[in-house]
Parts: structure tokens; C-alpha cells; sequence
């Protein structure tokens, strides 16, 4: 990382000096330098971000922010790659450097921080293009905009196909009784054109309409696109929207003619395309006459299709929008970022798992153990393929390859030559210990169906055949079981685990090579 | 002996003062070896050898004493930001050694330390070696592997002679010169063995050829200048003339 030091400031080439002089296990994880670079990195991913054009009219989505993380991540990877690369020069262990036992707890966090910095680009990038986005806009005017938005949407088909045509009120209320028959459901699909074109026994006029939002995408997809402060919000559209629904009210003409209104200085704002025909809607409205377009044009397919067109590009857009305001307005980054974040979370510890080993082995060694585990895992899974073990063969095997690994490390000490079979047993422990316990509780799970034991009978409240036949206290029960053991085999591994093998490593390494 | 390999026969002590030093991982604390094909590095010289000492314990001030005495002592002021790229291969073998003197072993073994310099460069190194030894400040103990005999020589205080396996010969050159009832020289010059064999009769000389020219042995009741004086008031042409009586290189030969 000498090219660094080359345009480092003073300082960071005394820390460089002043690390590699006193603290040489912490100067190897070049941690100094890969702070310095996402430094670096980080304000050029803020400086693209910032010049990013980001319009009240135009602004970015969820997935175009991700468009950018993805970009971010080509040179995110290479740099990792280039960090990985760089923990591997300086090994404190492999040059027989003094250590301590519990040195390794401050090594390895650092390490797996060096390996996440070049992630501060992606994340960085998101993070400037959602607040500018958060920010085209007042947050108030937002949630005034929003709510209005909503209003307005009883008084717009907008085309959506969830909207139910029901001719009578009976009809209506057959279908919410659960009666409506599959004759019942043909024959709304055919008034419905007969609706559409006043033909039939809609010539002259139009029946009275039941509208239903209740399959509405929007609606129902509140519950996962919304923070839980927005969720509040939803609550209370929720229960006017029932109130429509169960009173089918005649809406208010006044009430609709101002949030039409509304609905134009939105699509003014948020969209600037073509404004809606707030006379036509109000016709249609006063004539009771819903259809899945709000043109009263008779025949008029082509207007129709127009004015169709209209709520489409604009009010869709301007809802649309306004939604992905408010989406970064109420979250730091845009809604996949927390998942990549876990992954990349996931994929460093392992990545230091291996970079650990890597700096306390022979690289032929460690290479040599990736291919066993490689071959014993591709063996057991024939024979338990072959040998129709339904399941059983294969976990058990893996348990018990661990188990004689940790059990073969006891040798380590009173060894005088330097054993090839146990140093990849030791290897194997390593990269096994941290999900052992959880390894242990999938085998009792899935294999030996512990959880179902007589014990957890008490749970019970369905028949065992029928889908989550216990109570949701078992579920939970369940749930803090699988997460105490899969944390508790981190935590374990972190302490007691990663100095003691790291111990037998050093142990291994001392001794002489066989003649 | 530096524990690489396992020994297939017999054992080592190593002992610091009175005690007796029995794991390996301690062992390896004190003593150094720099193989023949050393691993590449990476970073600067001056990295490899600071950090060579602080992880071994020398922190702070006395790091960077100790990587600049080194660095200087070993002529690598001027190449101390190279890399290792950068470098040829003298200096690589001087980076080896001071990454390992910089941490001050007790024992540096090298494996044929030699064998990939030119001559200049060799006699350079050996007089590095032989001042490092003898420093008044840390002196090392160093043991080292080579077939150059002659360079060696005339640093080594002590000598294992290895044939077939079996030390053949442990001592001082001094020790070497009374061992047998014969004076060895090397020679070569414009005449043929026979002629050779004719003109050094009265000497009772046992000649061998070799690759570069003759081996001569005669009894320790002549002299060496005798032999000088034959040759040159003979009607050869003589080309080469060395010594060996006091160097290990006689013992290449079949009579030992």
C-alpha cells in the first residue's frame, strides 16, 4: 500500500511509522490505510452522488438507488480483493513474531473492518442519493401532499383492475358475504362491458356502482413498503376506506371537485405532465357512473385511452413519486441496502475466518484442507444420495468429521515432528467452530425432530397434521433457541476459540518437518 | 538443526545460560535460518526489517535505532524504499539477514548463502558476515553452508567437512594442517601428467587430475618451496599454483 503513503497527508505516514515501530500485529491489518482510504473512496462516492442530478419531478427510486450500489460494487469487490490481498503480506505469526493469547480478539475485528472499508461506497453513494431525494421537498408538505393524494384517489379510476363492478346492492353484498357464485362472476364481467359502451340495459343510463379498493395493490402492499411511522398513517386511510366501503356513499362533489383540484397542483409539482379533466370526473361522479375510465364520452375509445393515459403518466407518476420521497425522507438508505449490508457482513467473516488461517498455515496447507472438506462433502453427499438415507447420512457425517477433528487436536501437544493430518484437522475445526453449535441444533432439529418431542406438547393447539399446528409463544420459543445457539457459537468461537487455536497453529508451525 | 526438518539421527541442545531450552517454539526465538531461495516479500526494505524487530519485541525508539544500524551496517542505506522487485539478488540475501540480525538471534544459519552471488559480491558478503560475528556490540553465532571453500575459509573459526553424510573433518584449519604427514597443492601449466609425474619424482609426489589441473601431494619432509622452485626452473610453462594444505578443499580428495 506504498502507492498510499505516496499521496497521504504527514500524519498518516507517522501512524504508518509509529504502528509498524510499536504495534506490529495491529500495523499488519492495515487498518490505518484502509480507514484512510474510505476516507478517500467514501468522498468520491459522495462527490458522484452529489453530482447526480436528483429533480422533485425526477426523483430516484428504491431501485435506482440501488442501480448506483450496484455500479459501486465492481469497484468495491476489486478493492476488497485488493485489501485481502495486502492481510496476507505481513504475517506476525509466520515470521515467529512474540504474541499473546488474546491478541487475536483485537486482530480479527480489525481485519474483518479493513475487508468491509471499500463497502463505504456503495453504501456512501446510497446514502447521498436518498437524502437528496429526501430533501427535493419539505417533509410537511410531503405527508400534506400524501394525504391528499389519498383522498383524491375515490374520486379517480385509475384504471387499476382490482375495481369490482357490482349492479346492485344485493349483489354487493353477496360477494362480501362470500356468495357470489361463479355465474355471478362471469355476469359482472360481462355487464362490465356493457357499462363501458351504454349498451344493453345500460343504454340510457348507468347503474349505481360499487367500487372496492380493498384488493388494491396499493393498499395492500402498504404493510411492507412503508416505515412504521408511515404504517400509522395507512391505519387510519384504512378504516375511510372501509367507511366507504361499507356505506358506499355517495362521495361529496364539493369534497371531490377540491382534491381534484389538489390531485392538478400535485401533478403540476411532482410530474408535469398532462392534468386530469376535473369537469369529466365531476360528470361522472355526479352521474354515479364509475367505470374503470372516467371519460363520459360515449363510444369515444380513443379519448378514453387518452384520458386513461392521463392519470396514468400523470397522477401515477406524481403518487409515485411522491412515494419515493417519502421513502427516503423516512429512511437512511434505500429499502435492499439493509440485506447487501448483512451480506456483506456475513461474506467478510467468513472472508477473515480464511485470511486468519491463511496467515497462521502454509499456503499449500491451506489449500490442501479446502480441497479435503471439498472431496469428504462431495463423498457423503454421493453415499447419502446412493444409499437413500432420506437426509440423515449426510448431516451426521459432517458432525461427526468436526467432532473427530476437534477431538484429533488434543494431539497437537505432545507432537515433536510437525503432523500434516493434524494441522488440517485443526483447519477444519476453524473454519467449523462458529457454526458448530448451530450444526448441532440443525442435526437435532431436522434430523431428530427435537422440537416436536412430548416436552413441547403443551404447545399444541391444531392438529400436528395441519401447517403451524402450535402456538405462536412455540414459534417464538423456537425462533430465540436457534438465535441464543447461533450467537452463542459466534461469541464462543470469538473468545475461547479463535486464541486457543490460534495457539495450536503456532504450536504446529514450530515444530520440524518430517525427514 | 534450526528445526526445518525433523533429524534422523541423534540431537541438539540448545541451552540459554544453565537451562536447557527443550520446545521448539523457543528454540525458534533465538535461533535464525535464511535459506538458500528465500520466499519474496513485500513492502519496502525498511518495512520488512522494522517490522522484523517490533514483532519480535523491539518497539518504539530502539526499532528505529536498531532498523537504521542495520540498514547502514549492511549497505542498504540506498536501498531502503526499494522493493523487492528492485533489488538484485546480493541484496536480496543482505535484506534476509538483516531482517534476521535487526531482532538479534543468538544463532544465524544460512544455507548456502553464496551460491547465488557473483564473486565480487561474495567477498562482500563474507566480510559482512565476519565483522557481524565479530561486532563488539551483537555479536551472532553463525553457521553457514557453502561449497566456495576457499571465501569460506578464510572467514570460518570452525569447519564440519561433509561427505557422504559423515563430518569427515571438524575443526580449525590449524587442526587441519596437522592432520596428515602430507602438503597438498593445486597446480596446472603447460605439461601432461606423465611429464608431471617424471619431473617431481625426487618429491615421492601421489598426483591426481582433476577437472582444473593437478593435485599434488608430497611428504611433509619437503617443502612447499622445493616444490615452487622445480616447477619453475623446469621448462613448463606454469599457470596456476594455490595451496591446500590449510584448506578443507584437500579433503575432496580420494585418499580422505
Amino acid at each position: 500500500m506504498n502507492w498510499i503513503l505516496k499521496i497521504a497527508p504527514k500524519e498518516l505516514r507517522l501512524i504508518d511509522i509509529y504502528l509498524r515501530e510499536n504495534y506490529p500485529w495491529i500495523w499488519a491489518t492495515r487498518i490505518h490505510f484502509t480507514l484512510y482510504a474510505m476516507i478517500l473512496l467514501g468522498a468520491f462516492a459522495a462527490f458522484i452522488g452529489l453530482i447526480t442530478p436528483v429533480d422533485i419531478q425526477d426523483p430516484l427510486s428504491s431501485n435506482d438507488i440501488m442501480t448506483f450500489f450496484g455500479i459501486f460494487m465492481f469497484p468495491t469487490i476489486i478493492f476488497m480483493g485488493y485489501i485481502i490481498f495486502q492481510l496476507c503480506l505481513f504475517s506476525v505469526e509466520k515470521r515467529k513474531g512474540k504474541s499473546s493469547f488474546f491478541r487475536p480478539l483485537i486482530v480479527f475485528p480489525l481485519m474483518m473492518i479493513s475487508v468491509l472499508t471499500p463497502t463505504v461506497m456503495p453504501f456512501t453513494v446510497s446514502y447521498v442519493l436518498n437524502t437528496k431525494t429526501g430533501n427535493v421537498i419539505d417533509n410537511e408538505q410531503v405527508d400534506f401532499d400524501r394525504h391528499n393524494l389519498k383522498k383524491a384517489e375515490y374520486f379517480i379510476n385509475d384504471g387499476e383492475s382490482d375495481y369490482i363492478y357490482f349492479d346492485t346492492e344485493k349483489e354487493y353484498k353477496n360477494y362480501w358475504n362470500g356468495s357470489t357464485s361463479q355465474h355471478d362472476q362471469s355476469y359482472r364481467r360481462d355487464i362490465r362491458g356493457d357499462i363501458y359502451d351504454h349498451v344493453g340495459r345500460f343504454s340510457e343510463s348507468r347503474p349505481r356502482l360499487y367500487r372496492s379498493r380493498v384488493y388494491s395493490r396499493d393498499y395492500n402492499n402498504s404493510y411492507y413498503r412503508y416505515s412504521t411511522e408511515e404504517l400509522s398513517s395507512i391505519e387510519m386511510e384504512k378504516s375511510v376506506l372501509q367507511f366507504y366501503h361499507d356505506q358506499n356513499l355517495n362521495l361529496s362533489l364539493t369534497e371531490a371537485e377540491r382534491y381534484l383540484d389538489y390531485v392538478n397542483d400535485c401533478i403540476e409539482r411532482y410530474s408535469q405532465n398532462g392534468k386530469l379533466e376535473v369537469d369529466s370526473i365531476l360528470y361522472e361522479l355526479k352521474h354515479n357512473i364509475y367505470s374503470d375510465c372516467y371519460s363520459n364520452r360515449k363510444y369515444n375509445y380513443t379519448n378514453r385511452y387518452n384520458d386513461y393515459q392521463v392519470v396514468r403518466r400523470s397522477f401515477h407518476k406524481a403518487s409515485r413519486n411522491l412515494s419515493h420521497i417519502k421513502r427516503a425522507q423516512s429512511t437512511l438508505f434505500p429499502r435492499d441496502a439493509g440485506f447487501m449490508f448483512l451480506g456483506f457482513l456475513w461474506a467478510t467473516f467468513i472472508i477473515t475466518l480464511l485470511l486468519f488461517i491463511f496467515r497462521l498455515v502454509h499456503w499449500k496447507q491451506f489449500l490442501l484442507s479446502i480441497l479435503i472438506i471439498g472431496i469428504y462433502l462431495t463423498l457423503i453427499g454421493i453415499i447419502e444420495g446412493v444409499g437413500n438415507f432420506h437426509g440423515d447420512f449426510f448431516p451426521i457425517m459432517a458432525v461427526l468429521f468436526v467432532i473427530a477433528s476437534m477431538i484429533s487436536l488434543n494431539g497437537v501437544w505432545g507432537l515433536n515432528k510437525f503432523s500434516a493430518v493434524i494441522n488440517q484437522m485443526a483447519i477444519i475445526t476453524f473454519l467449523s467452530l462458529p457454526f458448530f453449535p448451530v450444526m448441532i441444533l440443525a442435526y437435532l432439529d431436522e434430523v431428530l425432530k427435537i422440537f416436536t418431542i412430548d416436552y413441547f406438547d403443551k404447545y399444541l393447539i391444531e392438529d400436528v397434521s395441519r401447517y403451524r399446528p402450535y402456538s405462536e409463544e412455540y414459534y417464538e420459543l423456537k425462533k430465540t433457541i436457534w438465535l441464543v445457539t447461533f450467537w452463542s457459537g459466534l461469541v464462543f468461537f470469538y473468545l475461547i476459540g479463535l486464541p486457543y487455536l490460534k495457539k495450536v497453529f503456532l504450536r504446529l508451525m514450530s515444530l520440524p518437518k518430517k525427514n | 538443526m534450526c528445526g526445518e526438518i525433523s533429524s534422523s539421527d541423534g540431537g541438539l541442545n540448545f541451552y540459554e545460560g544453565e537451562r536447557k531450552i527443550d520446545t521448539w517454539e523457543e528454540i525458534k526465538e533465538n535461533v535464525a535460518f535464511i535459506p538458500q531461495r528465500t520466499d519474496r516479500w513485500w513492502g519496502t526494505v525498511e518495512e520488512q526489517i522494522s517490522f522484523g524487530a517490533s514483532i519480535k519485541g523491539i518497539i518504539g525508539e530502539e526499532n528505529d535505532e536498531k532498523t537504521n544500524f542495520i540498514i547502514h551496517r549492511l549497505g542498504l542505506t540506498n536501498f531502503r524504499y526499494h522493493s523487492w522487485s528492485q533489488l538484485s539478488s546480493g541484496y536480496k540475501l543482505r535484506v534476509e539477514i538483516a531482517k534476521t540480525l535487526v531482532w538479534e538471534p543468538r544463532v544465524l544459519i544460512l544455507d548456502e548463502p553464496l551460491a547465488n552471488l557473483d564473486l565480487l559480491a561474495q567477498e562482500l558478503l563474507l566480510q559482512d558476515l565476519k565483522d557481524l560475528a565479530n561486532s563488539w556490540k551483537q555479536p551472532v553465532s553463525m553457521i553457514l553452508t557453502s561449497q566456495q571453500l576457499h571465501e569460506v575459509e578464510t572467514i570460518a573459526d570452525q569447519i564440519i567437512f561433509l561427505k557422504n553424510g559423515k563430518a569427515i573433518f571438524n575443526g580449525g584449519l590449524d587442526e587441519l594442517k596437522n592432520q596428515d604427514e602430507f602438503l597438498t597443492v593445486e597446480l596446472n601449466g603447460s605439461f601432461l601428467y606423465d611429464e608431471l609425474d617424471l619431473l617431481l619424482t625426487s618429491f615421492d609426489v601421489r598426483i591426481e587430475k582433476n577437472a582444473s589441473g593437478y593435485t599434488v601431494n608430497i611428504p611433509n619432509s619437503k617443502s612447499i618451496k622445493e616444490l615452487q622452485l622445480t616447477l619453475i626452473n623446469s621448462d613448463f610453462e606454469l599457470s596456476y599454483f594455490r595451496n591446500i594444505t590449510n584448506s578443507t578443499k584437500k579433503l575432496f580428495s580420494d585418499k580422505y
